[in-house]
């Protein structure tokens, strides 16, 4: 158990996000998450949950997203492909109304790995296509990525 | 000897164990999704207002059939407007970001004459569309005409009372507008006040008009 939870390394994203698919009204928003890593079989698996925020021209209202990940990537290659995807809780609120549900998100693109010591610094630059089933949606983004590998 | 043993095999242990875990995380996150059955991305994302030029939808109430347009654009206070037909009777909108604006106007005739009292434009429907979102907007203005003032008055209120899922058109808005008009003078008062429910589809627009008339439901439309 100890090995397996050193080889673990955990690591903070955040970034820009703009809509892509959808959404025309929505400005640019701003994206965060958090995940733990573990490089299994080919690939670097990693576990996260994240949030991410949007506002329009009308300052009261907002949308929100919540997510848990399943992501892959390639921690040793200096060009990775990532992929991610999970659930999703969508939330909008309008002053003092708001509505929410449940989606689904995938997410790919590429990022570029390097590394100092234990600590791995990457840009990440992705499409993250969202949907319920009915519509699909989606944003382009770019994060700055810190890792740490016990 | 023993240790390489022991090491290798919790490390087979740890790659099941995420095995594992990967396998329930993806069945419980299919599950999420199948079972979540939420238009949420759809009311997020798509144009509930389709206004342009040429666009028209075809409604009808249990007696009447009633053409609802958008005509040749115009240019009102300096604002490009959508004129909307509503059988004849024309509203000027104007989709901004954060609300549909209507051109208001009050006059008062005196001698034959009219005087403009009151001309700007009103908050119609808050952007974008939520469930349970009020508003209210206010003109107020007045003029001195003949030795006397004349006062203008537009109030709205406006409230999303809900939507619903509508077989083939998606999650459908309600949208409840109640407007009062008034012009007070010395010696009258004119009131006028109007309610309607306007339902919207994402990018359809219009799709169930109630007004005094009636209800009126979508049966034809045409949007670029």
């Amino acid at each position: 158990m100890l090995y397996f939870l050193i080889a673990l390394s955990v690591g903070v994203e955040g970034g820009y996000s703009m809509p892509a698919v959808g959404f025309k009204d929505l400005n640019s928003g701003i994206t965060f998450s958090l995940y733990v890593n573990r490089h299994f079989q080919v690939v670097d698996l990693s576990l996260g949950a994240g949030m991410s925020y949007y506002t329009v021209e009308n300052s009261a209202y907002t949308l929100y997203f919540y997510d848990l990940d399943i992501g892959l990537t390639k921690k040793n290659w200096l060009f990775s492909p990532a992929i991610e995807f999970g659930p999703e809780y969508t939330q909008r609120k309008h002053s003092h109304s708001d509505e929410s549900g449940m989606a689904f998100y995938y997410s790919f693109g590429f990022l570029v790995n390097i590394y100092s010591d234990n600590l791995r610094f990457y840009p990440k630059f992705y499409y993250k296509g969202t949907t319920d089933g009915q519509t699909h949606a989606g944003f382009i983004g770019a994060k700055l990525g810190v890792g740490y590998d016990f | 000897m023993v240790r390489l043993m022991l090491d290798l095999s919790v490390q087979n242990w740890g790659l099941a164990m995420i095995s594992k875990g990967v396998t329930q995380t993806s069945i419980l996150i299919i599950l999420l999704f199948v079972g979540c059955g939420d238009s949420i991305i759809q009311r997020a994302s798509k144009d509930y207002f389709q206004y342009q030029e040429g666009n028209w939808w075809q409604m009808a109430s249990d007696q009447d059939t009633m053409l609802v347009e958008i005509e040749t654009i115009d240019t009102l206070l300096q604002i490009q407007c959508y004129p909307v037909s509503y059988g004849g009777y024309t509203r000027n909108l104007v989709k901004n970001p954060d609300a549909i604006m209507e051109y208001a106007i009050a006059v008062y005739n005196f001698n034959g004459e009219d005087h403009i009292i009151l001309e700007n434009f009103i908050e119609r429907i808050e952007l974008p569309l939520v469930d349970g979102n009020a508003w209210q907007d206010s003109l107020v203005d007045s003029i001195f005409v003949a030795g006397a003032w004349i006062k203008a008055k537009f109030y709205l209120q406006g409230l999303i009372t809900g939507f619903e899922n509508i077989s083939g058109y998606g999650d459908v808005y309600a949208v409840e507008i109640n407007t009062i008009e008034m012009i007070i003078s010395p010696d009258t008062m004119y009131i006028d006040t109007i309610g309607v429910v306007e339902s919207y589809a994402p990018d359809v627009g219009l799709f169930r008009l109630e007004n005094e008339d009636g209800i009126f439901d979508l049966i034809d439309y045409g949007v670029e």
